[in-house]
Protein backbone atom coordinates (compact mmCIF):
# COMPACT_ATOMS: atom_id res chain seq x y z
CA UNK A 1 0.00 0.00 0.00
CA UNK A 2 1.33 3.42 -1.03
CA UNK A 3 1.40 6.03 0.95
CA UNK A 4 -1.00 8.25 -0.93
CA UNK A 5 -3.48 5.04 -0.33
CA UNK A 6 -2.43 5.19 3.73
CA UNK A 7 -3.11 9.00 4.08
CA UNK A 8 -5.80 9.83 1.22
CA UNK A 9 -8.72 10.14 3.79
CA UNK A 10 -6.25 12.71 5.88
CA UNK A 11 -4.34 14.23 3.16
CA UNK A 12 -5.19 17.27 1.30
CA UNK A 13 -3.41 19.45 -0.90
CA UNK A 14 -6.08 21.75 -1.38
CA UNK A 15 -10.28 21.73 -1.49
CA UNK A 16 -10.50 21.89 -5.87
CA UNK A 17 -7.92 19.68 -6.82
CA UNK A 18 -8.79 15.97 -5.58
CA UNK A 19 -5.72 14.02 -5.24
CA UNK A 20 -7.28 10.84 -7.07
CA UNK A 21 -6.85 11.25 -10.18
CA UNK A 22 -9.30 10.16 -13.49
CA UNK A 23 -7.63 7.12 -14.51
CA UNK A 24 -9.34 7.50 -17.56
CA UNK A 25 -9.09 11.26 -18.39
CA UNK A 26 -8.51 11.49 -21.78
CA UNK A 27 -5.11 12.76 -22.09
CA UNK A 28 -5.23 16.57 -23.08
CA UNK A 29 -2.76 18.13 -25.37
CA UNK A 30 -1.31 21.63 -24.86
CA UNK A 31 -2.81 23.01 -27.39
CA UNK A 32 -6.38 21.84 -25.80
CA UNK A 33 -5.78 24.66 -23.06
CA UNK A 34 -9.12 26.02 -23.95
CA UNK A 35 -9.95 29.79 -23.54
CA UNK A 36 -11.27 29.88 -19.66
CA UNK A 37 -7.65 29.08 -18.77
CA UNK A 38 -6.43 31.86 -20.35
CA UNK A 39 -8.90 34.18 -19.99
CA UNK A 40 -7.20 34.33 -16.30
CA UNK A 41 -4.17 35.97 -17.86
CA UNK A 42 -5.44 37.76 -20.79
CA UNK A 43 -5.83 41.26 -19.70
CA UNK A 44 -2.10 40.95 -18.43
CA UNK A 45 -1.68 39.33 -21.88
CA UNK A 46 -2.69 41.70 -23.99
CA UNK A 47 -1.00 44.83 -22.03
CA UNK A 48 1.60 43.61 -22.50
CA UNK A 49 1.34 42.16 -26.25
CA UNK A 50 0.52 45.92 -26.43
CA UNK A 51 3.76 47.82 -25.42
CA UNK A 52 7.64 46.94 -26.92
CA UNK A 53 8.65 43.94 -26.37
CA UNK A 54 12.15 44.31 -28.09
CA UNK A 55 13.25 47.14 -26.06
CA UNK A 56 12.03 45.36 -22.97
CA UNK A 57 14.21 42.37 -23.97
CA UNK A 58 17.27 44.55 -25.09
CA UNK A 59 17.41 46.45 -21.87
CA UNK A 60 16.88 43.47 -19.89
CA UNK A 61 20.69 42.83 -19.27
CA UNK A 62 21.78 40.74 -16.51
CA UNK A 63 25.56 40.54 -14.90
CA UNK A 64 25.84 36.25 -15.14
CA UNK A 65 25.72 35.61 -11.33
CA UNK A 66 26.02 32.44 -9.22
CA UNK B 1 23.01 27.62 28.94
CA UNK B 2 19.95 27.07 26.59
CA UNK B 3 18.11 23.66 27.12
CA UNK B 4 18.72 21.01 24.41
CA UNK B 5 16.00 20.81 21.73
CA UNK B 6 14.16 17.88 20.93
CA UNK B 7 15.51 17.63 17.13
CA UNK B 8 19.02 17.69 19.08
CA UNK B 9 18.76 13.60 19.57
CA UNK B 10 20.12 12.27 16.85
CA UNK B 11 17.84 9.16 15.19
CA UNK B 12 20.28 6.15 14.71
CA UNK B 13 20.21 5.06 11.08
CA UNK B 14 19.72 1.20 10.13
CA UNK B 15 23.21 1.31 8.99
CA UNK B 16 24.20 2.99 12.69
CA UNK B 17 25.12 6.60 10.20
CA UNK B 18 24.20 9.84 12.29
CA UNK B 19 21.70 11.72 10.31
CA UNK B 20 20.62 15.08 11.44
CA UNK B 21 17.20 17.52 10.37
CA UNK B 22 16.86 18.28 6.76
CA UNK B 23 17.09 21.84 7.74
CA UNK B 24 16.53 24.02 4.71
CA UNK B 25 17.94 27.61 3.45
CA UNK B 26 18.28 29.17 0.01
CA UNK B 27 19.76 32.10 -1.18
CA UNK B 28 18.29 33.59 -4.19
CA UNK B 29 19.27 36.22 -6.79
CA UNK B 30 16.88 38.09 -8.61
CA UNK B 31 16.88 39.67 -11.96
CA UNK B 32 16.51 43.21 -11.83
CA UNK B 33 16.97 46.37 -14.33
CA UNK B 34 15.50 49.65 -15.25
CA UNK B 35 13.20 49.57 -18.45
CA UNK B 36 13.28 52.94 -19.88
CA UNK B 37 17.30 53.50 -19.50
CA UNK B 38 19.52 52.33 -22.68
CA UNK B 39 22.48 51.10 -21.07
CA UNK B 40 25.49 48.95 -22.70
CA UNK B 41 26.14 47.25 -19.85
CA UNK B 42 22.62 47.27 -18.41
CA UNK B 43 21.30 48.85 -15.24
CA UNK B 44 21.05 45.86 -13.03
CA UNK B 45 24.36 47.57 -10.88
CA UNK B 46 21.91 50.54 -10.40
CA UNK B 47 19.09 48.79 -10.17
CA UNK B 48 19.99 46.46 -7.23
CA UNK B 49 21.01 49.15 -4.94
CA UNK B 50 17.85 51.06 -5.41
CA UNK B 51 16.42 47.60 -4.20
CA UNK B 52 18.42 46.97 -1.53
CA UNK B 53 17.80 50.08 0.63
CA UNK B 54 14.21 49.64 0.35
CA UNK B 55 14.26 46.10 1.96
CA UNK B 56 12.69 47.09 5.47
CA UNK B 57 15.84 46.79 7.84
CA UNK B 58 18.49 47.75 5.80
CA UNK B 59 19.70 51.43 6.60
CA UNK B 60 20.48 53.95 3.96
CA UNK B 61 24.57 53.70 3.37
CA UNK B 62 24.88 50.43 4.70
CA UNK B 63 27.41 48.70 3.36
CA UNK B 64 29.54 45.28 4.51
CA UNK B 65 33.16 44.59 4.76
CA UNK B 66 32.32 41.52 2.11
CA UNK B 67 33.31 43.02 -1.74
CA UNK B 68 31.19 40.15 -2.87
CA UNK B 69 28.31 40.27 -1.20
CA UNK B 70 27.95 44.01 -1.31
CA UNK B 71 25.85 45.52 1.89
CA UNK B 72 24.85 42.03 3.66
CA UNK B 73 22.47 42.68 6.21
CA UNK B 74 20.73 39.99 8.46
CA UNK B 75 17.13 41.47 8.67
CA UNK B 76 15.68 42.00 12.34
CA UNK B 77 12.16 40.95 11.48
CA UNK B 78 12.59 37.61 9.85
CA UNK B 79 16.43 36.30 10.64
CA UNK B 80 17.17 36.18 6.66
CA UNK B 81 19.34 38.60 4.54
CA UNK B 82 19.24 40.63 2.10
CA UNK B 83 22.91 41.86 0.12
CA UNK B 84 23.65 42.07 -3.44
CA UNK B 85 25.58 39.57 -5.36
CA UNK B 86 27.02 40.53 -9.02
CA UNK B 87 24.60 43.35 -9.58
CA UNK B 88 21.39 41.28 -8.65
CA UNK B 89 19.83 42.10 -5.32
CA UNK B 90 20.23 38.17 -3.54
CA UNK B 91 17.95 37.55 -0.52
CA UNK B 92 18.43 34.59 1.46
CA UNK B 93 15.06 32.90 3.56
CA UNK B 94 16.09 32.10 7.21
CA UNK B 95 16.57 28.49 7.83
CA UNK B 96 13.36 26.59 8.13
CA UNK B 97 12.77 22.91 8.95
CA UNK B 98 9.66 22.46 7.56
CA UNK B 99 9.00 22.42 3.31
CA UNK B 100 5.53 23.86 4.08
CA UNK B 101 7.52 26.51 5.78
CA UNK B 102 10.33 26.92 3.29
CA UNK B 103 7.36 28.06 0.60
CA UNK B 104 5.57 30.43 3.52
CA UNK B 105 9.13 32.38 3.65
CA UNK B 106 9.90 32.38 0.14
CA UNK B 107 6.69 34.37 -0.09
CA UNK B 108 7.52 36.53 2.26
CA UNK B 109 10.96 37.37 0.86
CA UNK B 110 9.12 37.79 -2.57
CA UNK B 111 6.62 40.11 -0.82
CA UNK B 112 9.71 42.05 1.06
CA UNK B 113 11.27 42.54 -2.39
CA UNK B 114 7.82 43.56 -4.20
CA UNK B 115 7.37 46.34 -1.07
CA UNK B 116 11.08 47.35 -1.94
CA UNK B 117 10.26 47.50 -5.82
CA UNK B 118 7.13 50.08 -5.63
CA UNK B 119 9.10 51.91 -2.82
CA UNK B 120 12.53 51.85 -5.40
CA UNK B 121 9.95 52.71 -8.42
CA UNK B 122 8.81 55.74 -6.62
CA UNK B 123 11.73 57.46 -6.69
CA UNK B 124 12.62 56.88 -10.31
CA UNK B 125 12.30 59.98 -13.44
CA UNK B 126 9.30 59.42 -15.58
CA UNK B 127 9.06 56.60 -18.21
CA UNK B 128 11.48 54.34 -15.85
CA UNK B 129 10.43 51.96 -13.90
CA UNK B 130 12.47 49.22 -12.05
CA UNK B 131 11.81 45.67 -13.04
CA UNK B 132 12.42 42.50 -10.86
CA UNK B 133 12.01 39.18 -12.58
CA UNK B 134 11.84 35.75 -10.62
CA UNK B 135 13.74 33.54 -12.98
CA UNK B 136 17.13 32.43 -13.90
CA UNK B 137 17.94 33.83 -16.97
CA UNK B 138 18.32 37.27 -19.05
CA UNK B 139 17.84 35.66 -22.57
CA UNK B 140 21.27 36.92 -23.18
CA UNK B 141 23.27 34.07 -22.15
CA UNK B 142 23.77 34.91 -18.39
CA UNK B 143 22.13 33.07 -15.90
CA UNK B 144 21.80 33.44 -11.67
CA UNK B 145 20.76 31.04 -9.30
CA UNK B 146 18.45 30.13 -6.93
CA UNK B 147 20.20 27.90 -4.67
CA UNK B 148 18.93 25.69 -2.26
CA UNK B 149 20.39 24.17 1.09
CA UNK B 150 20.05 21.13 3.21
CA UNK B 151 21.69 20.35 6.45
CA UNK B 152 23.87 17.16 6.34
CA UNK B 153 26.04 15.39 8.49
CA UNK B 154 30.04 15.62 7.52
CA UNK B 155 29.51 11.21 7.14
CA UNK B 156 26.96 12.11 4.41
CA UNK B 157 28.97 14.40 2.47
CA UNK B 158 31.83 12.59 2.60
CA UNK B 159 29.71 9.31 1.22
CA UNK B 160 28.61 12.05 -1.30
CA UNK B 161 31.87 13.64 -2.51
CA UNK B 162 34.84 11.73 -1.48
CA UNK B 163 34.39 8.00 -0.85
CA UNK B 164 30.82 6.89 -2.20
CA UNK B 165 30.61 8.02 -6.44
CA UNK B 166 27.54 5.90 -6.38
CA UNK B 167 25.91 8.50 -3.76
CA UNK B 168 27.10 11.35 -5.65
CA UNK B 169 25.68 9.62 -9.22
CA UNK B 170 22.47 9.24 -7.17
CA UNK B 171 22.08 12.63 -5.95
CA UNK B 172 22.49 13.67 -9.42
CA UNK B 173 20.16 11.35 -11.18
CA UNK B 174 17.94 12.32 -8.71
CA UNK B 175 18.07 16.40 -9.43
CA UNK B 176 18.26 15.76 -13.34
CA UNK B 177 15.18 13.93 -13.16
CA UNK B 178 13.58 16.42 -11.02
CA UNK B 179 13.49 19.14 -13.64
CA UNK B 180 9.91 17.62 -15.05
CA UNK B 181 8.53 19.23 -11.82
CA UNK B 182 11.20 21.83 -10.69
CA UNK B 183 11.27 23.78 -13.90
CA UNK B 184 10.41 27.31 -14.72
CA UNK B 185 10.16 26.54 -18.61
CA UNK B 186 11.58 28.69 -21.02
CA UNK B 187 11.20 29.87 -24.28
CA UNK B 188 14.11 28.84 -26.55
CA UNK B 189 17.71 28.15 -25.84
CA UNK B 190 21.08 30.23 -24.75
CA UNK B 191 24.48 29.51 -24.62
CA UNK B 192 25.02 28.35 -28.51
CA UNK B 193 23.01 24.80 -27.26
CA UNK B 194 20.86 23.52 -30.21
CA UNK B 195 17.04 25.36 -30.79
CA UNK B 196 14.33 24.43 -29.43
CA UNK B 197 10.66 25.99 -29.15
CA UNK B 198 10.28 25.56 -25.32
CA UNK B 199 12.41 23.51 -22.54
CA UNK B 200 11.48 22.63 -19.11
CA UNK B 201 14.58 24.12 -16.95
CA UNK B 202 15.92 27.79 -17.12
CA UNK B 203 19.60 26.18 -16.32
CA UNK B 204 19.80 23.27 -18.20
CA UNK B 205 21.92 25.12 -20.46
CA UNK B 206 24.03 26.52 -17.91
CA UNK B 207 25.06 23.34 -16.72
CA UNK B 208 27.70 21.76 -18.02
CA UNK B 209 29.52 19.21 -15.86
CA UNK B 210 28.57 16.52 -13.18
CA UNK B 211 30.54 17.87 -9.91
CA UNK B 212 32.53 20.83 -9.36
CA UNK B 213 33.02 23.87 -7.21
CA UNK B 214 32.48 26.63 -9.72
CA UNK B 215 29.06 28.35 -9.18
CA UNK B 216 29.70 31.44 -12.36
CA UNK B 217 31.02 29.21 -15.02
CA UNK B 218 31.35 25.13 -15.70
CA UNK B 219 28.14 25.01 -13.29
CA UNK B 220 27.88 21.76 -12.01
CA UNK B 221 24.97 19.79 -11.39
CA UNK B 222 26.22 18.97 -7.70
CA UNK B 223 27.73 21.68 -6.55
CA UNK B 224 31.23 21.00 -3.82
CA UNK B 225 30.92 24.46 -2.05
CA UNK B 226 31.59 23.18 1.27
CA UNK B 227 30.68 26.06 4.24
CA UNK B 228 28.62 24.54 6.79
CA UNK B 229 28.05 27.74 8.35
CA UNK B 230 27.44 25.93 11.87
CA UNK B 231 30.92 26.81 13.16
CA UNK B 232 32.96 23.75 13.34
CA UNK B 233 30.25 21.64 15.72
CA UNK B 234 30.67 18.41 16.60
CA UNK B 235 27.44 16.09 16.64
CA UNK B 236 28.88 14.06 19.51
CA UNK B 237 32.73 12.83 20.17
CA UNK B 238 32.59 9.31 19.72
CA UNK B 239 31.79 9.61 16.23
CA UNK B 240 33.96 12.89 15.68
CA UNK B 241 31.02 13.58 13.48
CA UNK B 242 30.31 17.10 12.53
CA UNK B 243 27.53 19.41 10.06
CA UNK B 244 27.53 20.08 6.39
CA UNK B 245 25.35 22.18 4.19
CA UNK B 246 24.53 20.81 0.89
CA UNK B 247 24.26 23.42 -1.42
CA UNK B 248 22.34 22.94 -4.56
CA UNK B 249 22.97 25.46 -7.55
CA UNK B 250 20.65 23.24 -10.04
CA UNK B 251 17.61 24.22 -9.44
CA UNK B 252 14.96 27.18 -11.46
CA UNK B 253 13.29 29.66 -9.19
CA UNK B 254 9.80 29.28 -9.46
CA UNK B 255 6.26 30.87 -8.56
CA UNK B 256 4.31 27.94 -8.27
CA UNK B 257 3.68 26.73 -4.45
CA UNK B 258 3.46 23.30 -5.04
CA UNK B 259 6.57 23.41 -7.47
CA UNK B 260 8.66 25.16 -4.96
CA UNK B 261 7.37 22.64 -2.04
CA UNK B 262 8.21 19.66 -3.84
CA UNK B 263 11.51 21.28 -5.09
CA UNK B 264 12.76 21.50 -1.48
CA UNK B 265 10.74 18.40 -0.17
CA UNK B 266 11.96 15.74 -1.91
CA UNK B 267 15.42 17.14 -1.75
CA UNK B 268 14.74 16.89 2.22
CA UNK B 269 14.10 13.31 1.52
CA UNK B 270 16.34 12.13 -1.04
CA UNK B 271 19.19 13.25 1.58
CA UNK B 272 18.21 12.14 4.42
CA UNK B 273 18.05 8.64 1.88
CA UNK B 274 21.68 9.42 1.39
CA UNK B 275 22.67 10.00 4.82
CA UNK B 276 21.13 6.79 5.92
CA UNK B 277 22.89 4.67 3.37
CA UNK B 278 19.97 4.26 1.86
CA UNK B 279 20.81 4.57 -1.97
CA UNK B 280 19.67 2.56 -4.76
CA UNK B 281 22.80 2.65 -6.91
CA UNK B 282 21.16 1.18 -10.17
CA UNK B 283 19.05 4.98 -10.62
CA UNK B 284 22.84 6.25 -11.89
CA UNK B 285 22.76 8.16 -15.11
CA UNK B 286 25.18 7.30 -17.97
CA UNK B 287 25.88 10.66 -18.53
CA UNK B 288 23.72 13.40 -16.57
CA UNK B 289 24.48 16.40 -18.17
CA UNK B 290 23.45 14.91 -21.30
CA UNK B 291 20.03 13.18 -19.64
CA UNK B 292 19.65 16.65 -18.62
CA UNK B 293 19.66 18.68 -21.96
CA UNK B 294 17.65 15.93 -23.51
CA UNK B 295 14.67 15.70 -20.61
CA UNK B 296 14.88 19.76 -20.52
CA UNK B 297 14.03 20.13 -24.08
CA UNK B 298 11.19 17.27 -23.96
CA UNK B 299 8.23 18.64 -22.50
CA UNK B 300 6.18 15.12 -24.13
CA UNK B 301 7.99 13.58 -21.27
CA UNK B 302 9.07 10.74 -23.51
CA UNK B 303 12.47 11.32 -24.22
CA UNK B 304 14.79 8.49 -22.60
CA UNK B 305 18.66 8.64 -21.34
CA UNK B 306 21.00 5.95 -20.34
CA UNK B 307 21.38 4.64 -17.22
CA UNK B 308 24.75 2.94 -16.00
CA UNK B 309 23.16 -0.50 -16.55
CA UNK B 310 22.68 0.14 -19.88
CA UNK B 311 18.82 0.64 -19.93
CA UNK B 312 17.01 3.43 -20.93
CA UNK B 313 14.56 5.40 -19.01
CA UNK B 314 12.82 8.83 -19.08
CA UNK B 315 12.94 11.90 -16.09
CA UNK B 316 8.99 10.53 -15.12
CA UNK B 317 10.29 6.54 -14.65
CA UNK B 318 13.61 7.52 -12.90
CA UNK B 319 11.19 9.96 -10.39
CA UNK B 320 8.60 6.99 -9.83
CA UNK B 321 12.05 4.91 -8.43
CA UNK B 322 13.05 7.77 -6.56
CA UNK B 323 9.66 8.00 -4.78
CA UNK B 324 8.81 3.98 -4.13
CA UNK B 325 12.48 4.04 -2.61
CA UNK B 326 11.50 7.24 -0.43
CA UNK B 327 8.13 5.62 0.26
CA UNK B 328 9.86 2.35 1.83
CA UNK B 329 12.10 4.49 3.66
CA UNK B 330 8.76 6.49 4.94
CA UNK B 331 7.40 2.50 5.57
CA UNK B 332 10.09 2.06 7.93
CA UNK B 333 10.06 5.74 9.75
CA UNK B 334 13.32 6.61 8.54
CA UNK B 335 12.02 10.01 8.12
CA UNK B 336 10.62 10.25 11.44
CA UNK B 337 12.58 13.73 13.07
CA UNK B 338 14.31 14.21 9.92
CA UNK B 339 11.26 15.49 7.57
CA UNK B 340 8.46 17.05 8.82
CA UNK B 341 5.33 16.08 6.96
CA UNK B 342 7.15 13.63 4.99
CA UNK B 343 3.50 11.78 4.36
CA UNK B 344 2.03 15.01 2.86
CA UNK B 345 5.17 15.52 0.78
CA UNK B 346 5.30 11.61 -0.13
CA UNK B 347 1.50 12.05 -1.27
CA UNK B 348 2.06 15.99 -3.15
CA UNK B 349 5.13 14.06 -5.03
CA UNK B 350 3.03 10.61 -5.92
CA UNK B 351 0.22 12.54 -7.52
CA UNK B 352 2.21 14.96 -8.95
CA UNK B 353 3.86 12.22 -10.89
CA UNK B 354 0.96 10.15 -11.37
CA UNK B 355 -0.68 13.19 -12.97
CA UNK B 356 2.07 13.56 -15.39
CA UNK B 357 1.83 10.63 -16.57
CA UNK B 358 -1.67 10.83 -17.43
CA UNK B 359 -1.39 13.97 -19.16
CA UNK B 360 -3.29 15.61 -16.56
CA UNK B 361 -2.22 19.06 -17.55
CA UNK B 362 -5.45 20.88 -16.03
CA UNK B 363 -4.44 19.90 -12.81
CA UNK B 364 -0.76 20.23 -13.41
CA UNK B 365 -0.95 23.80 -14.86
CA UNK B 366 -2.14 24.96 -11.46
CA UNK B 367 1.16 23.29 -9.56
CA UNK B 368 4.00 23.19 -11.86
CA UNK B 369 5.47 26.67 -13.47
CA UNK B 370 6.43 25.31 -16.49
CA UNK B 371 3.40 23.57 -17.38
CA UNK B 372 1.23 26.82 -16.41
CA UNK B 373 3.89 28.62 -18.68
CA UNK B 374 3.65 26.50 -21.48
CA UNK B 375 0.18 26.68 -21.35
CA UNK B 376 -0.38 30.13 -21.24
CA UNK B 377 2.32 30.96 -24.11
CA UNK B 378 0.82 28.01 -26.28
CA UNK B 379 -2.89 30.18 -25.77
CA UNK B 380 -0.89 32.66 -27.22
CA UNK B 381 0.25 31.54 -30.31
CA UNK B 382 -3.32 29.75 -30.80
CA UNK B 383 -4.81 33.29 -31.02
CA UNK B 384 -2.24 34.70 -32.78
CA UNK B 385 -1.11 32.85 -35.58
CA UNK B 386 0.84 35.98 -36.70
CA UNK B 387 3.15 34.97 -33.79
CA UNK B 388 5.82 32.16 -33.17
CA UNK B 389 7.99 30.71 -30.62
CA UNK B 390 10.46 32.72 -32.41
CA UNK B 391 9.05 35.83 -31.93
CA UNK B 392 10.78 38.56 -29.77
CA UNK B 393 6.63 39.08 -28.22
CA UNK B 394 7.04 35.54 -26.82
CA UNK B 395 10.28 35.73 -25.40
CA UNK B 396 8.78 38.77 -23.67
CA UNK B 397 6.17 37.14 -22.06
CA UNK B 398 8.20 34.35 -21.11
CA UNK B 399 10.20 37.21 -18.93
CA UNK B 400 7.11 38.54 -17.76
CA UNK B 401 5.86 35.76 -16.48
CA UNK B 402 8.13 35.95 -13.88
CA UNK B 403 7.83 39.51 -12.95
CA UNK B 404 7.07 40.60 -9.34
CA UNK B 405 4.92 43.44 -10.14
CA UNK B 406 1.54 42.25 -9.36
CA UNK B 407 0.17 44.48 -12.58
CA UNK B 408 2.14 42.92 -15.07
CA UNK B 409 3.36 39.31 -13.81
CA UNK B 410 1.54 36.50 -15.71
CA UNK B 411 1.77 34.36 -12.81
CA UNK B 412 0.41 36.36 -10.25
CA UNK B 413 -2.56 37.32 -12.78
CA UNK B 414 -3.47 33.40 -12.54
CA UNK B 415 -3.07 33.37 -9.25
CA UNK B 416 -5.27 36.48 -8.32
CA UNK B 417 -7.96 34.54 -10.55
CA UNK B 418 -7.84 31.18 -8.87
CA UNK B 419 -5.74 29.34 -11.22
CA UNK B 420 -3.19 28.04 -9.20
CA UNK B 421 -3.01 25.86 -6.09
CA UNK B 422 -1.77 27.11 -2.95
CA UNK B 423 -0.07 25.19 0.36
CA UNK B 424 0.07 28.46 2.17
CA UNK B 425 -2.38 30.70 3.47
CA UNK B 426 -1.70 34.61 3.01
CA UNK B 427 -1.79 35.63 6.44
CA UNK B 428 0.96 32.92 6.92
CA UNK B 429 3.04 34.36 4.65
CA UNK B 430 2.09 38.18 6.11
CA UNK B 431 3.43 36.92 9.47
CA UNK B 432 6.67 35.36 7.68
CA UNK B 433 7.61 38.81 6.58
CA UNK B 434 7.62 40.03 9.78
CA UNK B 435 8.33 36.92 12.04
CA UNK B 436 10.96 34.28 11.98
CA UNK B 437 10.19 30.81 11.83
CA UNK B 438 10.15 29.58 16.00
CA UNK B 439 12.01 26.00 15.34
CA UNK B 440 15.31 27.02 13.85
CA UNK B 441 17.88 29.36 15.13
CA UNK B 442 16.89 32.35 12.93
CA UNK B 443 14.28 33.07 15.82
CA UNK B 444 17.47 33.60 18.17
CA UNK B 445 19.03 35.71 15.29
CA UNK B 446 16.49 37.83 14.99
CA UNK B 447 15.68 38.61 18.00
CA UNK B 448 18.94 39.46 19.00
CA UNK B 449 18.73 41.82 16.40
CA UNK B 450 15.89 43.28 17.75
CA UNK B 451 17.01 43.56 21.34
CA UNK B 452 20.69 44.60 20.98
CA UNK B 453 21.24 48.10 19.76
CA UNK B 454 22.46 48.31 16.24
CA UNK B 455 25.40 50.33 16.80
CA UNK B 456 26.38 47.33 19.13
CA UNK B 457 26.15 44.71 16.37
CA UNK B 458 29.36 44.40 15.18
CA UNK B 459 29.43 41.36 12.64
CA UNK B 460 26.36 38.84 11.66
CA UNK B 461 27.03 35.55 10.12
CA UNK B 462 24.27 32.49 9.92
CA UNK B 463 26.04 30.65 12.95
CA UNK B 464 26.76 33.73 15.38
CA UNK B 465 26.12 37.46 15.88
CA UNK B 466 29.38 39.43 17.51
CA UNK B 467 28.58 42.22 19.95
CA UNK B 468 30.21 44.83 21.45
CA UNK B 469 29.75 45.56 24.62
CA UNK B 470 31.30 47.48 27.36
CA UNK B 471 34.27 46.71 28.68
CA UNK B 472 36.53 47.28 31.93
CA UNK B 473 37.01 50.37 30.56
CA UNK B 474 35.10 52.49 29.01
CA UNK B 475 37.31 53.58 26.11
CA UNK B 476 37.98 49.82 25.54
CA UNK B 477 34.89 47.84 24.30
CA UNK B 478 34.95 44.39 24.74
CA UNK B 479 33.56 42.16 21.77
CA UNK B 480 31.69 38.70 22.73
CA UNK B 481 30.05 36.52 20.36
CA UNK B 482 27.13 34.65 20.80
CA UNK B 483 27.41 31.18 18.44
CA UNK B 484 24.66 29.89 16.74
CA UNK B 485 26.41 26.57 15.48
CA UNK B 486 23.09 24.47 15.24
CA UNK B 487 20.73 25.34 12.45
CA UNK B 488 18.12 23.26 14.70
CA UNK B 489 19.50 25.00 17.72
CA UNK B 490 18.60 28.43 19.85
CA UNK B 491 14.44 28.09 18.81
CA UNK B 492 11.93 29.69 20.27
CA UNK B 493 11.10 27.09 22.42
CA UNK B 494 15.02 26.99 23.82
CA UNK B 495 15.41 30.52 24.18
CA UNK B 496 12.45 32.63 23.84
CA UNK B 497 11.74 32.97 27.87
CA UNK B 498 15.30 34.31 27.69
CA UNK B 499 14.40 37.61 25.61
CA UNK B 500 11.01 37.73 27.59
CA UNK B 501 10.01 40.72 30.03
CA UNK B 502 12.74 43.41 30.57
CA UNK B 503 16.06 41.52 31.22
CA UNK B 504 19.28 43.79 29.66
CA UNK B 505 20.59 43.09 27.01
CA UNK B 506 23.66 41.95 29.23
CA UNK B 507 21.36 39.72 30.68
CA UNK B 508 20.15 38.29 27.82
CA UNK B 509 23.74 37.66 25.84
CA UNK B 510 24.95 35.92 29.28
CA UNK B 511 22.23 33.87 29.41
CA UNK B 512 22.61 32.81 25.68
CA UNK B 513 26.28 32.19 26.69
CA UNK B 514 27.95 34.78 24.48
CA UNK B 515 31.69 34.41 25.16
CA UNK B 516 34.52 36.51 24.63
CA UNK B 517 35.79 36.50 20.65
CA UNK B 518 39.21 35.78 21.64
CA UNK B 519 38.01 32.69 23.20
CA UNK B 520 35.49 31.81 20.53
CA UNK B 521 36.79 28.55 18.24
CA UNK B 522 34.10 28.59 15.27
CA UNK B 523 31.69 26.65 17.74
CA UNK B 524 33.95 23.84 18.34
CA UNK B 525 33.23 23.98 21.88
CA UNK B 526 29.74 23.48 21.53
CA UNK B 527 29.00 19.99 21.74
CA UNK B 528 24.59 18.45 21.06
CA UNK B 529 24.95 16.85 23.92
CA UNK B 530 25.91 19.88 26.48
CA UNK B 531 23.67 22.60 24.58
Amino acid sequence: MTTRERHRDRVEINPRTPIEPEADRPREGFREAGDAFLDAADDAIEQALSRDARTFLLQNRQMGGQ
Amino acid sequence: MPRPHRHQRRKPTEVGRPSVPKILGADVELGNFILGIAAPDGTGQTASRRLLREVPGVESGFASRNVQDWGRKFLPTNGGCAYIDSDHLEMALPETFSAFDHVTYWRAMLATVRHAMRHANDGLPEGCRLQVLVNCSDGHDNSYGSHVNVLLTRTAWDDIFHRRPHYLAYLAAFQVSSVIYTGQGKVGSERGRPEVDFQLSQRADFIETLVGLDTMARRPIVNTRDEPLCGSTVLDATSGSSLARLHVIFFDSTLCQIATLLRVGTLQMITAMLEAGCVNASLALDDAVIALGRWSRDPSLTARARMTDGGMATALELQFRFLEDAERFAARGGFDGIVPDADRLLVVWEDTLVRLRAGDFDTLSRRLDWVLKRRLLQGVLDRRPELSWQSPELKYLDQLFASLDENEGLFWACERRGQVDRVVDGAAVENAVAEPPGDTRAWTRAHLLRRVPTDHIDHVDWDHVRVKRPGHHPWIPRTTVVPLPLPFGATRATNEIHFAGDKTVEAVLEVLGAIDEDRYDGGSSIRTSSQ
